[in-house]
This record gives C-alpha cells, structure tokens and sequence, in this order.
C-alpha cells in the first residue's frame, strides 16, 4: 500500500450510505453488513471520491486534533482491511473536478479516534432464522406526540 | 425508571419470547417502571404504534430494511430510532435477544447513550463464533450486563465473549400457574403435542417421522401440530409421504389463553428442536403436569430432568425420539409420575415475582452511578 495509492469502492460488489457520521457497506456477495462512524465515515466518504491515501490523511489532519504518523498508520491499516474485505479497490484515475466535495471551512477540530471497521458477518443468518415477509414496503412515521 | 425495551419482534408476533415479554412487561411496569417498546414490522398489518395496557410499542420497518440489502432504506429508519430515543430519553436499554435489528440500536447508541441489558434468549450461531465481527459479538461487548435464560445459553456466551463472565447473569423466564389444573393423562387415544412456530429450529419434521412407528403401536394415536410458519407446507407434504396425515392434525395458531387446555388434552408433549433457548412451551407443559420427550439441547436439560421430569434424547435421532414416546405409552404410570414431578420442579423455579425481582435488581444496578462510570467507559472502546 503506497501514500499515492488511489482508492475506491468496488462499485459492483458493494452498495454504501453515509447516514448521520456512520457508514453503512453492504457486500452485496454475501449480505455482510460493516460500518464505520466519525472518522471512519469520514474516511470511507473520502474513498468514494477516489482520493490517495495521502489526500485522505491531510483531510482527516485538518479535521481531527491528531498526529500525522497516528493518522497515517491508522488510514493504512484500515485501507489494507477494506482491500482484504473486498469492499474497495485501487484504482490510477481521480475524482473529476465536479465530483470534488464542497465542504464548509472547519472552526475547531474534533477530537480523533482511530477508525475502525465494525462487521456483521451474522446479519444473513440471523434474517434467515426467522425470515421477513417479503413485500412489505416502508410505512409513514406517525409521532405518538400527535396521537 | 424509564426502560425501552428493543425486541426484534412483538406480539402479536408469537414465539416464547414474544409472549414471555406481553407478560412481563406489563408487570414492570406495574411496578412503577416505564417502558417502551422498539421492535421490526414484519408480514402482519400493524400500525407503527400501538399500546400494550399503557405500554407504547412502536413498529419500525428494521428487518425488511435489512434484509432488502439496499442502503437506501436505511437512513429513515436510522432517524426515526434516534429521535425516539431522545424523546424518551430512557435510563436503560433492554435488548431482549440479540437479533439482525440490534444493528439498528447498535448505530444509533450515541443518539441517547445509556446503560444497556442484553438478555440472551437462543444458541451462539455457528457465523457468530468465528472471532470478532458480528452483532452479538458487538452487543455483548457494548453491554453493562448480559443475561441468558438458560445456563446453556450463558455458558456459550461467555465462550464467545470471555470478558463479560463478570458481568453476566442466568435470568429464567417464568410462566405463571395455570388457571386450568391439570387433568390426568388418557392413553386410550394417546394425543402427541408438538407446539410451536412452524420453523425447521422446532424439528417437527423429526417428530412426524418418530410418530410413525407410534403408530404402528398405537393405531388410534394422534399427532397434534399447533402452531403456524414457513414449514406449515413441508409437515403437510411430509405428512403425506410418511402415510400418516389421517393421523395428524395442524390445528394451527393456538391462542396463550388455549394452550393449557391444549395441553390438558396431550398424553406426551413432544420438543424435538435442533436449536433452543429455554422454551416457555416446556415450562407450560410441566405446569400442566404432561410428561416431555425432548431433544438435549439448548436449555432443555435444565427444564427436564431426564428419568424424573421427562425424557431427553439426542438431538436430530428419529429414532431415539420414536422409542422414548413408545416408552411412555407402555409405562403410563412413569409417563404419569414424569409429569407429576415436571409440574413441581416448574412452580419452584419458574416463578413469576422470582424473575420479575431479578431483572428490577438489575435495572436499578444498571442505573446507579458506578455502572454508569463503567458504561461510558466501555462506551470509548
């Protein structure tokens, strides 16, 4: 794993959201479920954009009060556990200009905490135990304030 | 105090779990305590909310979700679970079984941090026992205390997650005394009752095929399948191949306020489950003084006492079941003891206002200051 090493998600084998801080990564080969919150999500939204491990460290450095070696070590070894997972792939061409995220210039930085990749291996079993019904779309939130 | 209690599935959802928590939640909360509900729609048509007695259960769509394997119905779900959570802002979590929905509170902990029970209600999955990496391993290891049912259940958690030996307790269900008293056993038609969801996990398919050399003993016996589920289809078709369906009956769902006279009219009660929990089915049969043959599995062991309460025999054997039922129907005075002996043992242990002071005791430790310090600080990890 070199620092000008690109990064992206297997486009094919994964589908992924960033909700509120925590990304939710579904590899779609086996219904594992995985998530990554703060920096973590800050990472995994990084590698969406196809950013070098180097880009993604200086943007964490200038979000999170850490060390560069700390920072650096941590992306590495996470970046070597998502390529293990299946779940990102090296690739040699970056984000467009357009696909480039507008982010709003950071006041105080957070306080860091090393990312980590949490995984769900039983998620399919245990919908298998018991499995829903299929069929049933999403229902409308009634707040039992208003009841 | 303020409890939301998370449970994949609720009544009117039926499994032990399920009826044990429309039983024991009322209690708590008939001890001043309240609580709130958080659990999955699935393929009834239920409102979002409801209300058990005073008790808010609130339906989200968490297992579709995720069993669509689409990440886009996900983030409503995420918000609607936090906003309610800081709404209600509860003292304690009770995850009531460790199921796909854990996920769901698991996310969302940080919305409204608080002390959280887990209570195990079923075997390790073998996915769940390979190292770290799941959302039992996440829970247990999140959790300020972690309950199982049965000994069984504690002894396989604790193995897969050492750390929580110390903070981890046995909590039986209970099953109130039944209304009904129990009336004696008939073998002149002897009734075999299997009850259940209708799920590969109960092994009624084990059952029907044991039932066949019964019947070749006893041609006037039956085999009585309450319950519904996904199998229903398999069992009838099964019944048909094995040439034995006039001698089965699906009686299908069975209300809680039936099943004792149900069991009333059981000669043997039959658990040949490939995997369990502790099943309040059991406890409700030794209530009513009907003997059990059972597969040793799960927390079965520790309900029947093999040769005094019930038979046990190996689990997955057609053929061990078969001749401890045919034991029974010929020893109908140990058949009839085995019972006697199951309804004693099940009032001393499965007491309701037992259980219902051992998971208060917990709330309230769970809840003092010294837990919360502990709770914060497994919180960073």
């Amino acid at each position: 794993m070199e620092r000008n090493q690109r990064l992206s998600p297997i486009e094919t084998q994964v589908a992924a959201k960033v909700i509120d801080g925590e990304a939710i990564i579904i590899r779609l080969s086996d219904g594992f479920y995985f998530s990554m919150s703060h920096v973590g999500a800050v990472v995994w939204s990084l590698i969406e954009q196809k950013k070098t491990v180097d880009e993604i460290v200086s943007e964490v450095l200038e979000r999170y009060q850490a060390g560069e070696a700390q920072v650096l070590g941590d992306v590495m070894d996470l970046a070597k556990e998502l390529l293990r997972e299946e779940l990102v792939q090296t690739v040699t061409s970056g984000p467009k200009p357009s696909d480039a995220e507008e982010r709003p210039p950071v006041e105080a930085k957070e306080a860091y905490e090393q990312p980590r990749l949490q995984q769900y291996q039983d998620m399919a079993d245990l919908l298998a135990l018991d499995p829903p019904s299929p069929g049933l779309t999403n229902v409308a939130w009634n707040d039992p304030g208003e009841k | 105090m303020r409890v939301l209690y998370w449970s994949d599935l609720f009544w009117p959802y039926v499994g032990g779990a399920e009826i044990f928590a429309k039983k024991m939640l009322p209690a708590l909360r008939g001890r001043g305590h309240e609580v709130i509900v958080v659990t999955s729609h699935d393929h009834l048509d239920l409102p979002d909310c409801s209300l058990l007695g005073d008790i808010p259960i609130y339906r989200f769509p968490l297992r579709p979700a995720l069993a669509s394997g689409d990440p886009e119905k996900l983030p409503e779900n995420f918000r609607r679970v936090k906003q309610l959570k800081r709404d209600f802002s509860p003292d304690l979590v009770h995850l009531s079984g460790v199921g796909p929905t854990a996920f769901f509170h698991l996310v969302t902990e940080t919305s409204h941090p608080a002390p959280l029970l887990v209570s195990m209600r079923t075997e390790v999955l073998a996915s769940q026992k390979n190292g770290r990496g799941s959302i039992l391993d996440r829970s247990l290891r999140r959790a300020d205390w972690v309950t199982a049912v049965s000994s069984d259940a504690l002894e396989q958690t604790r193995h897969l997650v050492p750390e929580i030996v110390s903070r981890s307790s046995v909590v039986y269900n209970f099953v109130d005394a039944p209304v009904q008293a129990p009336t004696p056993l008939s073998f002149e038609q002897p009734r075999v009752v299997c009850l259940g969801r209708l799920i590969t996990a109960k092994g009624f398919d084990l059952a029907m095929k044991a039932f066949v050399s019964v019947r070749a003993e006893h041609p006037g016996a039956q085999l009585v399948i309450a319950g519904d589920g996904p199998e229903k289809g398999n069992l009838q078709q099964l019944a048909h191949h094995l040439g034995v369906e006039q001698s089965v009956q699906f009686v299908g769902f069975v209300r809680p306020d039936d099943v004792p006279g149900l069991l009333n009219s059981a000669t043997i009660v039959m658990l040949p489950s490939r995997r369990e929990g502790l099943p309040m089915v059991a406890i409700e049969a030794a209530m009513m003084a009907r003997p059990i043959v059972a597969a040793r599995t799960g927390g079965l062991p520790e309900i029947i006492i093999d040769g005094q309460t019930g038979l046990l025999v190996e689990q997955e054997n057609v053929q061990a079941l078969g001749e401890a039922l045919g034991s029974l129907l010929r020893r109908t005075d140990q058949a009839t003891e085995l019972g006697r002996n199951a309804r004693v043992r099940a009032q001393a242990m499965f007491g309701r206002e037992r259980c219902l002071d051992e998971y208060e005791g917990l709330y309230r430790q769970l809840t003092e200051n010294s837990i919360k310090a502990d709770h914060v600080a497994r919180r960073a990890t």
